[in-house]
């Protein structure tokens, strides 16, 4: 296993080529999301690199009104609150992640528990763009 | 991880404790503020200390780094305080530092290096603007993960836990405005709180203001209506708001710890450290449930088993109220209310001054102030002051006090320190 593929740096990596990525501990069967480099249960670590299905549910969140410093710069503040919190995979980990689609100013109309969907957005910061992991309330089916 | 229960091969006793004041001072520096509370810790010790006596000194402190440009503040402080030339080290668990500095002073004293430290604590915070002092705080959260991608906020990771608790629970933002009343209640006795004032006052002095102005005056009933008002309360990260939150801080803490034969040379009422745990937990997405703090429940756990008693046995706890759903939790994971019952107990009272448990009676970080570097050490003065029956207006009476408790915690909980003190020498 790789800093290359597994890591810190690797996740945004993945992210700017619009994939969602995890470890699967091939011993312990269990997911790590973001992928981390060793299993935390298992001294072995033989773990594969996975694509996620991006569907997921809500597990807690928030809408920020004092924002800090890089998202005053996205336009976002008292008067523009953003979502953000943490959704469970259906693969089984949780992870922090912002929220789209939803009202930010309405944050009691939001349920938890409620199926989500993964979306990548691109993000202008300065001369770099940047993608950025956002759920959205998850459409069709359940 | 060994289950083996920890212990110290010789006593520990506090025969000293002071803080300076809490607040916004920014002619003050680090150094100015720790020796405010170094002079009245030294001045409390029942008969006298020379300051050359002192072996050494463990200085929790989160990041004077981003503060004040100032690294390497262990020798520095030392340095101004008049003690150049003693072992002096910064310890750095974020808002857990002089909870973790005072476990490294318990255990240097333990193992028989030395007879005789300091520790303590100091953040001087109000110099930043209150952007880049969000930003510097938020240097404790998963940069990465929760920052950099989700666009956490401290006071933003707190309203997560938040939510997952009103909604699991059935509680209401109310029940914690309830925690934020009590807090003032208490900081209105404590004169170093940094609001040292009830919701209450605050309120009817805003409603001055108003009339004063000729504006429109809300027609608030009681400071529960008046925290109710997103006019007097704003929003900060839904479910939270400004008067959930602890503010931002100036100040230092400072104890004197004694070996146990030293310590019977210096004080008439000396306290024994019962118990000394720290333990740490993943950030928050990884942890089993989002609603409990699990380096709380160990590091309650481990500390409990150390001093060979349960959470009935306190009598006066200082928890980390940084935000108000984070004093709910620390109550539950300490053992004193089944989980999912804590924000009750506080809406009924059961955690005031004359409640059953009371629970920061110094006011909290809320009302007293969260320097972040020196809370942890702040925390243990007030345990200290109430087990000698030295806390004032504040003290809490009609009962005796034999042990108390403070629960210092680091970042969203991935820190966590509990020290027991129990009064006399054992």
């Amino acid at each position: 296993m790789t800093q290359e593929e597994y890591g810190v740096k690797a996740f945004q990596r993945h992210l700017n080529e619009r994939k969602l990525v995890g470890v699967w501990c091939v011993d312990c069967e269990v997911m790590y999301v973001p992928p981390r480099s060793i299993c935390t249960a298992c001294p072995d670590s033989r773990a594969e690199l996975r694509e996620l299905s991006g569907r997921g549910t809500l597990a807690g969140y928030t809408s920020i009104f004092v924002a800090p410093t890089a998202m005053v710069a996205q336009g976002y503040g008292r008067e523009n609150p953003y979502l953000t919190g943490i959704v469970t995979l259906e693969e089984g980990p949780r992870l922090p992640a912002r929220l789209a689609g939803m009202d930010a100013t309405q944050p009691e109309s939001i349920a938890i528990g409620m199926p989500l969907q993964a979306d990548f957005v691109e993000q202008q910061e300065g001369d770099e763009t940047r993608t950025v992991l956002v759920f959205r309330p998850a459409t069709g089916g359940a | 991880m060994a289950d083996r229960v920890p212990k110290l091969t010789r006593n520990v006793a506090i025969v000293g404790a002071g803080v300076s004041a809490f607040g916004a001072y920014p002619n003050a520096s680090s150094r100015d503020l720790f020796l405010e509370a170094f002079r009245e810790s030294v001045g409390s010790v029942d008969k006298g200390l020379a300051p050359a006596d002192l072996d050494a000194l463990f200085l929790g402190n989160f990041t004077s780094d981003a503060f004040e440009r100032q690294s390497h503040l262990g020798p520095h402080v030392a340095d101004w305080i008049g003690l150049p030339e003693i072992t002096a080290t910064r310890i750095e668990n974020a808002c857990a530092s002089s909870g973790a500095a005072f476990r490294q002073g318990v255990m240097a004293i333990a193992s028989g290096m030395h007879d005789l430290v300091l520790v303590g604590g100091v953040e001087s915070m109000t110099g930043l603007p209150i952007e880049q002092a969000t930003d510097a705080l938020a240097m404790a959260a998963d940069g990465t993960f929760e920052v950099e991608q989700a666009a956490f906020t401290f006071p933003g990771v707190f309203a997560i836990i938040a939510s997952a608790y009103l909604d699991r629970y059935g509680a209401v933002p109310e029940h914690l405005m309830r925690v934020a009343i009590k807090n003032h209640e208490n900081g209105a006795l404590n004169p170093k709180a940094q609001f040292n004032r009830t919701i209450r006052s605050l309120m009817e002095s805003r409603l001055k203001r108003l009339k004063d102005r000729g504006a429109p005056v809300p027609e608030w009933k009681d400071e529960l209506d008046f925290l109710r008002d997103l006019q007097g309360n704003p929003m900060v990260a839904w479910p939270l708001r400004l008067f959930d939150c602890s503010p931002m801080t100036d100040g230092a803490s400072c104890l004197v710890l004694a070996s146990e034969d030293v310590a019977r040379s210096l004080s008439d009422a000396p306290i024994t450290v019962a118990a000394s745990a720290h333990a740490s937990a993943a950030s928050l997405a990884d942890r089993e449930e989002l609603t409990s703090i699990p380096s709380t429940k160990r590091a309650a756990q481990q500390a409990y088993a150390m001093a060979g008693i349960g959470p009935d046995d306190i009598g006066v706890t200082e928890v980390h109220d940084c935000f108000t759903i984070a004093e709910v939790i620390a109550t539950e994971d300490l053992g004193y209310f089944a989980p999912g019952e804590g924000a009750l107990a506080a809406a009924e009272g059961l955690t005031a001054r004359d409640g059953v448990k009371p629970i920061n009676t110094s006011g909290g970080l809320k009302s007293k102030g969260h320097p972040v570097g020196a809370t942890g050490g702040a925390q243990i003065v007030e345990i200290w002051k109430q087990l000698r029956g030295e806390a004032g207006e504040r003290q809490v009476t009609g009962r005796e006090l034999r042990y108390g408790l403070a629960q210092n915690l680091g970042g969203s909980g991935n820190s966590c320190v509990v020290n027991i003190l129990k009064r006399g020498l054992s």
